[in-house]
């Protein structure tokens, strides 16, 4: 059941209906089953899955707190991790595997195709199991306590806002909410169906009209010139923020229906005035696990070792995330373009603040856009390694931007390019107005007339200039 | 050593690795509140208050390090 279905918007008031209509101790039994549900409508093998996972979550989080000896607990924590882990190392790899399998069957001779490719991997696994190993973790070093009923455990691994594409939760903010479970008040409906019109806005006008756009360039790069790939090498950022964003916006209004607060996972990131920043408000939830559990243990282990504490950790952390997306050498030409960036970054930040204080730039409006820009323009460049599907392609295109011929030949759509235009431009001041805690013209405005009007417009506008032909989103797939 | 005393100790440390030589510490600061603490520049702090105070952190102090009042909570129990 996916947010951009029509069955969703069928089955999303009647679930905020039930839970609150039921007794406070049958809410929690009411969201596992139609977590479970959700889960199981897509394929009954995904809910297997996902049901082992959380009993191995389970069983592992109590024999860590319940284990005296600190040998003992690190043992138990890592094979905790590994058995949640497995699967997901497995599906990923798996059409790897199978390449694997046949090269060595042909090596002796025998000729036939391992058609282990038509496992699909479980939707959501990536999700569930970060924040498994997150709960693992967070036990392991006494930060919360380990949770002995099941239910809670197994709604914290399979919350339906939250399964398929995050943000990725922690155990600390979700066990007390699940205990409370108070039902929702008017604000928080109010609150959830806004974000919810913004996460619709940002898929189906933002995301979507710009994927129609650069699509067919990236998946045929051989046919387009400089100027093509400039202009959608620069929409790929905004394409991503969208997509990934307007999901996020999605399962977070559709918890705080609900009375749940889940954690931000985009924070206006290209109001950022470095990379460093960027990221920092760039798929929050998942940098900010990536910080947690294995940033910050690589560099406090290293701390002493070697001065090079910071370009090692920042690799480790982009690797894992390259593997994450795909497990190939284009997302690898990624994670090492990242890498030296934020490195460059860090070598230079305290020369980058004395020059800031001398001609007293931190406060300097046109200084902030300069920045914001050029930080933009970096983090879209290194987007081109994972926007095509070889590496080829993307020196390629780099080649054409740079050196290319018949730039003034621009594969260029006005209707598309006015729509798309406008629906930026709408997210760029909201984002702005937001940075600069202003309030909204129209859809913030203290008169509830003008700001229903305001909503009301805003549905309308994703109804007409939307595009409704691709509901799936980048992020389901990983 | 009391807490004020760990805080006068922690100012020029703070002030040198975050590049802010005016910088007033209190029990309630936290990352949030100093542009250029970031996890970057953080295990820098890290590794100079460990050389300051003559300690050694856990990976579960880290993690318990909030705001610098818990930073002091924690120097303060492993110099008792």
């Amino acid at each position: 059941m996916s947010f951009t279905s029509l069955e969703y918007l069928f089955y999303f008031p009647l679930i905020v209906a039930v839970y609150n209509l039921l007794p406070k101790n049958a809410r929690l039994y009411f969201l596992l089953a139609v977590s479970y549900f959700s889960m199981a409508m897509m394929k009954p093998g995904f809910l297997v899955m996902l049901l082992l996972s959380s009993a191995v979550t389970y069983a592992f989080a109590i024999l860590i707190e319940r284990a005296e000896i600190e040998r003992k607990r690190s043992v138990l924590l890592y094979s905790g991790i590994s058995m949640v882990i497995l699967p997901l190392l497995f599906f990923k790899n798996i059409n790897l595997v199978a390449e694997a399998l046949t090269a060595t069957l042909q090596s002796i001779g025998i000729t036939s195709e391992i058609a282990l490719s038509s496992w699909v991997l479980p939707l959501g696994i990536s999700y569930y199991t970060f924040m498994a190993i997150g709960y693992l973790v967070d036990v392991y070093n006494e930060e919360v306590r380990a949770e002995y009923n099941p239910s809670k455990v197994g709604l914290f691994m399979s919350f339906f806002p939250i399964v398929f594409s995050g943000p990725i939760e922690r155990s600390g903010n979700m066990f007390p909410q699940f205990s409370r479970m108070e039902g929702s008040k008017l604000e928080d409906i109010k609150a959830g169906i806004k974000l919810m019109i913004w996460g619709y806005f940002m898929k189906f006008c933002v995301a979507d009209r710009i994927s129609v756009y650069i699509d067919p360039i990236f998946g045929n790069f051989q046919n387009y010139y400089g100027s093509t790939f400039t202009l959608a090498s620069l929409l790929v950022p905004i394409r991503q923020y969208a997509d990934l964003g307007g999901y996020s916006l999605l399962a977070i209004g559709t918890a705080r229906c609900m009375g749940f607060s889940i954690v931000p996972n985009f924070g206006r990131p290209f109001m950022a005035t470095s990379l460093a920043g960027l990221w920092r408000r760039w798929h929050m939830s998942f940098i900010n696990w990536l910080l947690d559990y294995v940033y910050t243990p690589i560099s406090f282990t290293l701390r002493r070792k070697t001065k090079l504490v910071v370009p090692i950790s920042l690799l480790a952390v982009f690797l894992l995330s390259a593997v994450w997306h795909s497990m190939d050498v284009k997302h690898l030409f990624w994670c090492f373009s990242q890498v030296l960036i934020l490195s460059l970054e860090a070598a230079l930040l305290t020369k980058r603040e004395h020059f800031e204080d001398k001609f007293g730039l931190k406060s300097n409006r046109y200084y902030h856009i300069l920045t914001s820009i050029i930080v933009y323009v970096l983090f879209a460049g290194t987007l081109i390694f994972s926007s095509t599907n070889c590496l080829e392609g993307s020196f390629t295109i780099f080649r054409r931007i740079f050196f290319g011929e018949n730039w003034n030949v621009m594969y260029f759509n006005l209707e598309a390019t006015i729509l798309a235009g406008c629906s930026i431009v709408i997210l760029f001041l909201k984002d702005l107005f937001e940075e600069c805690n202003y309030r909204f013209p129209v859809l913030e405005s203290e008169n509830i007339i003008i700001k229903l009007t305001g909503y009301a417009i805003l549905i309308c506008y994703i109804i007409v200039f939307g595009v409704f032909n691709n509901t799936s989103f980048i992020y389901f797939k990983f | 050593m009391n807490r004020i005393e760990v805080i006068q100790k922690l100012t020029p440390i703070f002030r040198k690795v975050f590049s802010r030589p005016d910088l007033e510490l209190s029990e309630a600061m936290c990352a949030n509140d100093v542009e250029s603490w970031t996890s970057l520049t953080h295990m820098t702090m890290i590794v100079m208050v460990e050389e300051d105070f003559g300690i050694e952190f856990k990976l579960r102090d880290i993690k318990k390090m909030k705001q610098v009042g818990d930073l002091i909570d924690i120097i303060l129990s492993k110099i008792d």
